[in-house]
């Protein structure tokens, strides 16, 4: 038993090794480490509602809570439905629009992690979050 | 010579290093079939992206070579049974995305085909593992 578990952990630290020099090296993790989305990079309710042109308005929660209520004109992008939904947000979206990713609220992490997406794998340039998410467009809009 | 756990021995180490190469030279779509599941942080999706295609490629090299067989077999077995759970939990949500479990461009990366296997390799695991370690008749 011993000699088993320790041959697991030699498995796992020998993996190790590779796993780190492919994050240092590897060009793909290059661009997936690139610096984070940043608090910057959210904006608040009150000045995207002053944006012209309004901007396209993308939903990261479930599909079945985009179903019930949405902000009006949102397209869907629950990231488990991401290559279903990705192609209609593409052709929506035209070249200077820009994008605006939401979810629950300020704990939810969907809207960033669906952000991050859209920028780093997509290469759309202007995506930002909404500060507060859906919570907070239904307490402006009650 | 035990042909039968020779074949089973190298098909099990075989079908572990093809998942774990295309993933090791594609780490960003395997990082984003991780992040599809919702399951962890971003960092920690990064650092599975970055370890798991490793951990295949050893686990599948040590099948094959016979090194380390107790820990290889164990390593197989409890990720075969982790990706089984994975995908039980992403069909029975009704995710529809790619698992990426062999590369980008992987012919089984269905969560149907993920299930059944998964379900051979535990099998195949726990076979060899059986075979490694006999249990010992009980004294009368």
């Amino acid at each position: 038993m011993k000699t088993m578990f320790g041959q697991i952990v030699a498995l796992i630290v020998l993996a190790l090794v590779p796993a780190l020099a492919a994050l240092r090296w590897h060009p793909e993790f290059a661009a997936a480490l690139a610096p984070d989305f940043s608090p910057a990079n959210e904006v608040e309710l009150r000045s995207v509602e002053k944006w012209t042109p309004p901007p396209l308005w993308v939903d990261a929660r479930s599909t079945a809570a985009f179903a019930r209520a949405h902000i009006p004109g949102a397209l869907p992008l629950d990231e488990q439905k991401w290559d279903e939904q990705l192609p209609t947000l593409l052709q929506r979206w035209q070249p200077g629009m820009r994008i605006v990713v939401y979810c629950d609220g300020a704990k939810c992490d969907l809207a960033h992690h669906a952000a991050r997406r859209l920028r780093q794998q997509v290469g759309l340039p202007e995506v930002y979050v909404l500060r507060g998410g859906w919570e907070t467009w239904t307490k402006a809009h009650p | 010579m035990n042909w039968r756990a020779l074949l089973i021995r190298c098909a099990l180490g075989g079908v572990f290093i093809y998942a774990g190469l295309p993933k090791a030279l594609h780490p960003a779509a395997f990082l984003k079939s991780i992040e599809s599941y919702q399951l962890v942080p971003y960092a920690l999706a990064v650092l599975a992206a970055a370890w798991m295609p490793y951990v295949e490629l050893a686990v599948g090299a040590a099948c094959v070579c016979r090194i380390w067989e107790r820990g290889a077999y164990a390593l197989t077995g409890a990720m075969a049974a982790g990706f089984f759970g994975l995908h039980a939990y992403a069909w029975a949500r009704g995710m529809t995305d790619d698992c990426g479990c062999f590369g980008p461009e992987g012919v089984w990366n269905s969560h149907p085909a993920g299930l059944v296997i998964n379900a051979v390799l535990l099998a195949a695991s726990l076979w060899l593992a059986r075979q490694k370690n006999p249990v010992p008749p009980q004294q009368g």
